[in-house]
C-alpha cells in the first residue's frame, strides 16, 4: 500500500543503495506530504539509516534519485536539518551545549565568519525549547543520553529547517524525555514543518505519528498511519519474527488502548 | 644566547605541533601524525637529489605531496583492502619510510642526508646556522625563521578556519549535512603536518615532531574540557617541555631533543594523576560516593 501526494516535501524516486554489492535499500519508491510527523519503521538492518543518509547525500546511491520540495539537495540544504544517531559522534569532546548548538549555525557560506547576535538568540531559544539553558555551560559528557538526545535536537532546531530527519532519537531515552521530544516535534509540526523519524518500537509507532514509512530493504507501505498499521503490512515488513509477530498480534488487540512499556535498548 | 636559540626553537616547533595535535587527537588520528612524520623521508629525499639544497620550496612540495600521499594510501588499504585502520597506517609509512631510506643510501655520495638526521635531527646545531646579511647583521638562526614563519601559518589556519575543523572533527555527518566538506579540513589538516614534519625534522628530527604531536593534546585534554582551552594549554605544556627539556639535558649532559621529549612523558603522567578529569580525582570522588552509600545504607 503506497499512497502518492501532490507536492511532496520529500520524493524518493527508484532508490537502491548497496554495499558490496549487497542492497541496503532497494528500489525505494514513495512522497511524504508536508506538515506531518512521519515515522519511518522497519526491523533492525531493514535500511532505515542508510536511507536516511541516503536523502542527506552522505552516501552515493546506486541508482534512482531524491528530490526535497522538489529540487535536488544543495539547492535547499539550509531548509533541511539532519539528526544523527546519538552513538555517531564521541561525547567526550571537549565543547559544551552551548558549543554543540552553535554547530548547527554554520553553513557553508558563514564558515569564515564569526557567529552574529542572530545567532546567539536562535542557539539560546533552541536551548531553551529542549529545556536544557541550566545545562547549557555543561560539558556534553556530563549529560544523560536523554539530555545528549535533546542536545542534538536542539542543534537540529538550530538550523531553523522547514524539514527534519531524526535517526532514532528515542533510542536509550528515558520516558520522560521521550514524551518531551514527541510534545516538541508536535509543536513543530503545528507550525508547519515536517519531520520523519526514525523509530524502531512499534508500541508507539502508532500513537505518535500521522504517516508510516514501513521498509524492510524494499518499501513495505506508506502513508496515513490509520490505514498502514495493519496486520498483514507489519507482518510483511517484520517478515517471519515471531516475537515481533506475537506482540504485533498483541498490540492489535489491544488498539486503543494506550500501551506503556518500559523502552528496549537499542539494537 | 645558545640556549636561547635552542628552547625557542623548541618551542616553536612543540606550538605549531600542540595545535594541530588536539585536532588530530581528538579525530582520533594522532598515529596518522606519526605516519606522516615518517612517510615525508621519500619526498624530502627526491627534492633533495633534484635540487640539491634543503628546506627549499620544492622540498616543502616533495614532503607537502608524499604527506597527502600516505593519507591517501592509509584510507586506500583500509576502505578498499578492508583492512583495520592501524595496520593500514603500519604498512603505509613504513613502506613510504623505507623508499626514502633506499632512495637516500643507493644517492649516499650525492646527498648530505641520512635517516639518523631525518629521524633524530640536531637541535643542539641550530644556533650555528645563522642568517647573515650582507651588511653583517646577525638575524639569529635560519631554524627559527622557517619554524617561526611554519607557526605562523599554523596559527592563521586554524583561527580562520575554527568552525571548519571543529565541526567536521567533532560530527562528520553533520558537516557533511551542513554542505561542508569534511574532505577538504581533513586534507588541510594533514597538509599542514606535512608541513610542520618538514620545517622541523632538521632541528629536531622527525620523532621528536611525533612526541609534540601526541603529548602535549594528550595532556591538555586531560587538563580541560573546551576545545579553546585546550588548543592554549597544549602549546603551554610543549613550551615548558621544551624549557625544562633544555635544562635537563644541561643538567645531565645528555640529548636535547630526548630531555625534552622525557618532560612531555612526564608532565603526561602528573596530568594523569592530578589533573581534574582523571586518575586520583575519580578514585577520590568514587571513594566519597561509596561513603556516602555507606552511610546512607
Amino acid at each position: 500500500m503506497i499512497e502518492h501526494v501532490e507536492n511532496p516535501v520529500l520524493e524518493l524516486h527508484n532508490l537502491t543503495v548497496t554495499y558490496d554489492n549487497k542492497p541496503a535499500v532497494w528500489n525505494l519508491d514513495y512522497t511524504l506530504p508536508a506538515g506531518k510527523l512521519i515515522g519511518v519503521i522497519g526491523p533492525n538492518g531493514s535500511g532505515k539509516t542508510t536511507m536516511m543518509k541516503a536523502i542527506m547525500g552522505l552516501i552515493k546511491p546506486s541508482s534512482g534519485y531524491i528530490k526535497l520540495f522538489g529540487r535536488d539537495l544543495a539547492d535547499v540544504r539550509d531548509k533541511v536539518a539532519y539528526v544523527p544517531q546519538r552513538g555517531s559522534v564521541d561525547w567526550d569532546f571537549p565543547v559544551n551545549v552551548y558549543d554543540t548548538v552553535t554547530m548547527g549555525r554554520f553553513n557553508r557560506k558563514n564558515l569564515f565568519k564569526r557567529i552574529n547576535n542572530k545567532d546567539k538568540e536562535i542557539i539560546s531559544d533552541a536551548i531553551k525549547k529542549v529545556q536544557l539553558e541550566a545545562f547549557a555551560k555543561r560539558q556534553i559528557s556530563q549529560l544523560s543520553g536523554g539530555q545528549q538526545q535533546r542536545v542534538f535536537i536542539a542543534r537540529a532546531l538550530a538550523q531553523e529547517a522547514d524539514l527534519y530527519l531524526l535517526d532514532e532519537p528515542f533510542a536509550g531515552v528515558d520516558a520522560a524525555t521521550e514524551n518531551a521530544i514527541i510534545s516538541l516535534l508536535k509543536e513543530m509540526k503545528q507550525q508547519g514543518k515536517t519531520i520523519v523519524v526514525v523509530h524502531h518500537d512499534l508500541q508507539t509507532a502508532s500513537k505518535y505519528f500521522d504517516w508510516l514509512v514501513l521498509i524492510n530493504t524494499r518499501l513495505i507501505a506508506s502513508g496515513k498511519t490509520e490505514e498502514v498499521f495493519q496486520k498483514e503490512i507489519l507482518e510483511k515488513t517484520y517478515g517471519g519474527r515471531l516475537q515481533i509477530l506475537t506482540q504485533v498480534a498483541e498490540l492489535l488487540k489491544q488498539q486503543g488502548y494506550p500501551v506503556r512499556e518500559k523502552k528496549r535498548p537499542k539494537g | 644566547m645558545d640556549a636561547f636559540w635552542i628552547i625557542l626553537t623548541g618551542s616553536l616547533v612543540a606550538s605549531s605541533c600542540g595545535l594541530l595535535g588536539c585536532f588530530l587527537l581528538l579525530r582520533k588520528m594522532t598515529m596518522v601524525g606519526d605516519a606522516i612524520s615518517h612517510a615525508v623521508l621519500p619526498g624530502i629525499a627526491i627534492a633533495y637529489l633534484i635540487t640539491d639544497s634543503r628546506a627549499s620550496f620544492p622540498m616543502l612540495l616533495g614532503a607537502a605531496i608524499f604527506g597527502i600521499i600516505t593519507t591517501m594510501l592509509i584510507e586506500f588499504f583500509s576502505k578498499l583492502g578492508k583492512l583495520q585502520e592501524d595496520a593500514a597506517i603500519g604498512v603505509s609509512f613504513t613502506w613510504l619510510f623505507s623508499i626514502g631510506v633506499i632512495l637516500i643510501s643507493f644517492f649516499a655520495g650525492q646527498v648530505d642526508l641520512d635517516q639518523e638526521c631525518v629521524l633524530y635531527g640536531e637541535i643542539a646545531y641550530v644556533p650555528l646556522q645563522t642568517i647573515i646579511l650582507d651588511n653583517g647583521i646577525d638575524l639569529g638562526p635560519e631554524a627559527v625563521w622557517m619554524l617561526g614563519f611554519n607557526l605562523l601559518v599554523v596559527i592563521t589556519v586554524i583561527v580562520t578556519g575554527y568552525k571548519g575543523l571543529l565541526v567536521t572533527s567533532f560530527d562528520e555527518l553533520l558537516a557533511a549535512s551542513l554542505g561542508i566538506s569534511t574532505v577538504f579540513w581533513h586534507y588541510l589538516l594533514m597538509s599542514l603536518v606535512s608541513l610542520t614534519t618538514v620545517f622541523s625534522f632538521e632541528s629536531v628530527g622527525a620523532i621528536m615532531v611525533v612526541a609534540f604531536l601526541i603529548g602535549p593534546p594528550a595532556i591538555a585534554y586531560l587538563l580541560t574540557d573546551r576545545l579553546p582551552r585546550m588548543l592554549i594549554l597544549s602549546v603551554l605544556a610543549g613550551i615548558l617541555s621544551a624549557i625544562f627539556g633544555y635544562f635537563l639535558a644541561v643538567g645531565i649532559n645528555g640529548s636535547i631533543a630526548g630531555a625534552m621529549a622525557s618532560v612531555i612523558g612526564l608532565q603526561f603522567i602528573l596530568a594523569l594523576f592530578f589533573g581534574p578529569k582523571s586518575g586520583l580525582n575519580i578514585l577520590k570522588s568514587n571513594l566519597a560516593k561509596n561513603e556516602k552509600q555507606k552511610i546512607s545504607a
